[in-house]
């Protein structure tokens, strides 16, 4: 079943948290909605689960137009970002939660229980209280607990946002196992980039309350809709300029623009497209600018370079090892940066 | 006390100087007449004490005292329940006001209370000609004891509600509806059993305020022995009759109630803290 959503406005007081929003989250899918704090993805989520109310436009599950339906009819199951489970109930009385208010027989909440406890590894807890659990395992009681009344939909607010690096990776493969197999429709929020790259199949970028782009993971990192996108998804540097008829030029740096405006503009260039090269190499590349080398700090098998340059200040390229000893990068160093390939936007308007 | 002394900064004068002047006072102030009161009630022997507790007219006291009590304290109960979920929950208009006129028992003195009531239920107050066409009689009567004691306790509950409600945010309440539950299955199996400790605390020092009122209660009653008299007014009429031995005597009633609550209340501090998350 995929979630339509149509025209969505909401303002908190004078406050638009989100302004006429459209889009559609596919069905059987992970959906991540991807921004800023304050970008509206959150009020999205819960206008989705019916906790929040819009001002105008329409939700659709399916064929169903649910905007006027109650939270509790929707069939939504709803992970919070501190988990809200209840606090005087076990953990397996938690998880019955939603079966018996919905008058269950005691043999089947038993059944079910028992399955998911299974299902979320936490069988031996099943008579816990969550304050005895820790963060990893809390997240997993409440996404049994929202699983278990067999939900139409799943949705989660900042699903890994209050736990620690490790658990959060561990968490994440997790997640997307469990996605793998039940296929149900599923929305997460989140302000990581890179949690919503690794795990979701669709991302659904937004800024102060307007959605930026929708895409696939590649789609939205190879070809960013706009400037925002860009530069939210992280790791590139912006150099200010002027764009020409067919070329752009920042500062000493000449690079390819086929636009179709002219103006001031800006150019985005991802760590791993700034490409470092000896200083004889150099000479002659209209595309490159002297740098000065700041600073190596090495994660995972790449390395970032932190360099300045005299007109765009600092500057970070990503670059593997080898190429790292290759070069002999060291502090002060004074090389070349090539632009190897960049995306540029004047004004508002994307190239 | 003496594990602790190692990390104290204070002298060692200090604290014990500190340690007497606090002991002393609950001496003087407390511990002396409250054995002075027993001493006086069993003065002339515990069966002179026991026939003052069973005395019709004593009896009659501790009935109405009682009354007003099961009757105040439920109805405190349900309007703390409702205006502290809508304090915390909803934003509307005058919220601040009602806010303020919760506390409005605990600022204004309980003699004007009374007199308020008086004013508006009296013979000569604003409902008086209405109520006494159609036969009613409150002030004066047991439903003025009633109203006199609700009114001086509703701060008691909502007090101790709005910080605990406020502390917890509305994200459990939200899961339980995601989850299927209506609105009184959520109240009852989520927000009720969250509350019960800050709910009992609030229902038992409401209970001691009804219990002991005083003043609102005399000016509402017009002390008819037997019929409008309360615990507290009894022990004073009987002072004022020179009866001092029965009259400490029904006090003691009272130092028991209080005693209990301090020990129901201690007992739910304990119990509340022992369920706070081990960590």
């Amino acid at each position: 079943m995929d979630v339509r959503v149509e025209h969505i406005s909401k303002a908190f007081g004078e406050y638009p948290a989100l302004d006429d929003i459209s889009v559609t989250i596919p069905s059987g899918q992970l959906t991540a909605l991807l921004g800023p704090s304050g970008s509206g993805k959150t009020t999205l989520l819960r206008t989705i689960a019916g906790i929040e109310a819009p001002d105008r436009g329409r939700v659709r599950f399916g064929e169903d137009d649910v905007t006027n339906l109650p939270v509790r009819e929707r069939r939504v199951g709803f992970v919070f970002q501190d988990y809200a489970l209840f606090d005087h109930m076990t953990v397996a009385e938690n998880i019955a939660f939603g079966l018996s208010v919905r008058r269950a027989s005691p043999k089947d909440i038993d059944t079910r229980v028992r399955e998911l406890l299974a299902r979320v590894q936490l069988s031996q807890f099943a008579s816990r209280y969550p304050k005895q659990l820790s963060g990893g395992q809390r997240q997993r009681v409440a996404l049994a607990r929202a699983l278990a009344p067999d939900p139409r939909l799943l949705l989660l607010d900042e699903p890994f946002g209050a736990l620690d690096a490790r658990v959060r990776a561990e968490l994440r493969s997790w997640l997307r196992r469990l996605h793998d197999d039940l296929h149900l429709t599923s929305v997460f929020v989140t302000h990581d980039q890179e949690e919503a790259l690794e795990v979701a199949d669709q991302i659904v970028v937004m800024s102060n309350g307007k959605i930026e782009q929708a895409g696939a993971p590649d789609d939205v990192v190879d070809r960013p809709a706009s400037a925002f996108v860009m530069d939210f998804l992280g790791g590139v540097n912006v150099l200010q300029g002027h764009a020409h008829g067919d070329y752009a030029v920042f500062g000493d740096l000449v690079l390819p623009y086929a636009g179709p405006t002219a103006g001031p503009a800006r150019a985005y260039v991802r760590g791993e497209d700034l490409v470092l090269r000896a200083l004889a190499a150099g000479s002659g590349d209209v595309s490159a600018v002297a740098v000065t080398v700041e600073r190596v700090r090495r994660r995972g098998i790449t390395a970032r370079v932190l360099v300045t340059s005299a007109e765009h200040g600092e500057l970070t390229a990503e670059i593997p090892h080898r190429e790292l000893a290759a070069l002999g990068v060291e502090r002060g160093m004074r090389l070349v940066a090539h632009v190897r390939s960049a995306r540029i936007f004047v004004e508002g308007q994307p190239s | 006390m003496s594990t602790r002394s190692a990390v104290s900064l204070e002298p060692r004068w200090v604290r014990v100087l500190l340690m007497t002047l606090a002991f002393g006072f609950l001496s003087i102030f407390l511990v002396l007449p409250l054995g002075a009161v027993l001493h006086a009630a069993l003065s002339k022997g515990i069966s002179a004490y026991l026939a003052a507790l069973t005395e019709a007219d004593t009896r009659s006291a501790l009935k109405l005292t009682l009354f007003a009590t099961v009757i105040a304290v439920p109805l405190n109960v349900v309007f703390g329940l409702a205006a502290a979920w809508a304090i915390t929950r909803f934003q509307f208009p005058g919220k601040r006001v009602l806010v303020t006129i919760i506390d409005l028992p605990f600022a204004v003195s309980p003699v004007i209370a009374g007199m308020l009531f008086v004013l508006l239920f009296g013979a000569h107050g604003l409902l008086g000609p209405f109520l006494s066409d159609h036969g009613i009689k409150i002030v004066f009567a047991v439903p003025a004891i009633v109203i006199a004691t609700a009114f001086v306790t509703i701060p008691f509950v909502a007090r101790e509600l709005i910080p605990a409600l406020e502390a917890r945010g509305p994200e459990q309440e939200l899961a339980a509806l995601t989850l299927g539950a209506t609105p009184w299955q959520t109240f009852r199996r989520v927000t009720l059993p969250n509350l019960r400790w800050p709910l009992a605390y609030g229902a038992i020092l409401a209970t001691a305020r009804a219990v002991g009122e005083f003043g609102a209660v005399s000016v509402v009653s017009g002390h008819i022995r037997g019929e409008t008299n309360t615990v507290p007014l009894h022990v004073e009429i009987l002072y004022n009759d020179f009866q001092y031995q029965a009259a400490f005597a029904v006090a003691t009633i009272l130092i028991g109630i209080a005693l209990a609550t301090l020990i129901a209340k201690s007992l739910i501090e304990w119990h509340a803290g022992r369920r706070r998350p081990p960590r």
